[in-house]
């Protein structure tokens, strides 16, 4: 038997991909406010809570900087000041995500595919030798223990009628198979969806219920 | 004449990038055979464009369900919507499309997402109806030449491209049918034939952009 060495974490991580942010008048962030309501009340003392919000805090993009840094890095030169501030926020928001062992991604649904925060925030988390490695037989993850993702999605459409929507739901199933890779199994969406279509209010409530259902099993553990 | 535009998106320099040097050389190609063309080079990396933001959702919103006229938006709201519908139809205007990006993570770079939310704008460049979106571009052309060190356009990892097809759905609802695809792939895995895969490329760009 493996006996493991860490420390027992307990940390959720709430990832908030809405360019709105804070506002109130967002489906997706209305389900997930009701969400961590009754999440907190459910969860013991020991359970911390922290929240990235990647259209206001600063979540570094992979561009020229970074780059030329990440080289100077294989090379073992000295990075520019501009370059070590920018890494170090990268390692920054890399560790926060691997010390969490519960994740609560919010988003919205824009043209089939995640907000490009959302993947600029991938591009931080999905760095080799941290969250996965190379092997000969192809790329494996290292986030196999036990780990859990919720994923709260508004849309206007709906995509789990098995048509041409279920097909171009580029967000759902990228970040599934995403996860999957890096070795989080354990993958929920909860849709509000169907707003622009239905009685957003009735969308919303269905949401609600199953993000209560979501937060009980979550808190049990 | 026809407009082109050629659309990159990696922060490397040219020298330091595949995409760039295929892409360059699929440019330099179509130069040659369209010497008529007028071709806009934008570096999503290197250029501002505007991007959606709280300001353009909240307008939007305000326009969309509380049924208020863009004139009563307030002045950041009006100004940004402003500048994005004005970019929204500098790209629609175009009549032939050619994207060079790279694969990173499996998807496309962050900057092309936020470029594809510029584009792909409801009542701007595609409509809904009962039976789906109905895009507004017809009878335009694309070209996605992807650049990635693994090999996608085939199994066993083909279902792993979040990139291509991806880009091309966006196309297809815009009303673009016609989406070429030139992959120039798998030169990390096979070091000892990189050179000759990036050689490949090259050519093979050169041929499609002579074609397009």
């Amino acid at each position: 038997m493996q006996i493991k060495g860490e420390i027992q974490m307990n940390k959720t991580l709430i990832i908030n991909a809405h360019p709105k942010v804070d506002d109130t008048s967002s489906y997706s962030l209305k389900v997930f406010h009701h969400f961590l309501t009754a999440y907190k009340e459910l969860i013991p003392d020991s359970e911390t809570i922290e929240q990235i919000d990647l259209y206001s805090d600063v979540v570094p993009i992979v561009d020229k900087t970074v780059l030329s840094a990440w080289e100077k890095q294989r090379n073992e030169q000295e990075l520019t000041s501009q370059e070590k501030e920018v890494t170090d926020r990268m390692s920054e928001v890399l560790h926060q995500f691997k010390s969490a062992d519960t994740y609560v991604i919010v988003l919205p649904l824009h043209n089939f595919n995640i907000p490009s925060k959302l993947k600029d925030y991938m591009d931080n988390i999905m760095i080799a030798r941290e969250t996965f490695k190379y092997t000969e037989t192809g790329s494996v993850g290292l986030l196999k223990d036990g780990r859990r993702m919720l994923v709260i999605q508004a849309s206007g459409s709906i995509y789990t009628n098995n048509d041409w929507y279920t097909e171009v739901e580029y967000s759902h199933k990228y970040l599934k198979s995403m996860f999957n890779f890096l070795g989080i199994e354990d993958y929920q969406i909860i849709r509000a969806q169907g707003t622009a279509l239905l009685e957003p209010n009735e969308v919303v409530e269905k949401a609600y219920k199953e993000v209560e259902e979501a937060a009980s099993r979550l808190a049990a553990k | 004449m026809g407009k082109v535009l050629y659309i990159t998106a990696n922060p490397k320099s040219i020298e330091n990038s595949v995409s760039h040097r295929v892409g360059q050389a699929f440019l330099q190609a179509y130069r040659h055979s369209h010497t008529n063309d007028e071709i806009r080079e934008i570096n999503l990396y290197e250029e501002d464009f505007p991007t959606i933001d709280n300001d353009i959702l909240n307008g939007w919103g305000k326009m969309r369900k509380n049924g208020i006229s863009f004139s009563e938006l307030n002045e950041v709201e009006q100004q940004k919507i402003n500048a994005l519908n004005t970019f929204t139809d500098m790209i629609a205007s175009a009549d032939k499309y050619v994207f060079v990006s790279p694969m990173w993570n499996w998807g496309i770079p962050p900057r092309l997402k936020a470029f594809i939310d510029s584009f792909v704008v409801v009542g701007k460049t595609f409509h809904y109806t009962e039976n789906g979106p109905v895009g507004h571009l017809q009878v335009k052309k694309a070209i996605h030449i992807q650049v990635s060190g693994g090999i996608y356009s085939q199994e066993p990892f083909a279902k792993m491209d979040y990139s291509h097809p991806y880009l091309k759905q966006v196309l297809n609802i815009i009303g673009i049918d016609d989406v070429e695809v030139l992959y120039v792939e798998g030169y990390e895995f096979d070091l000892e034939r990189a050179d000759d895969i990036i050689r490949k490329g090259i050519d093979d760009a050169e041929k499609h952009a002579l074609a397009f």
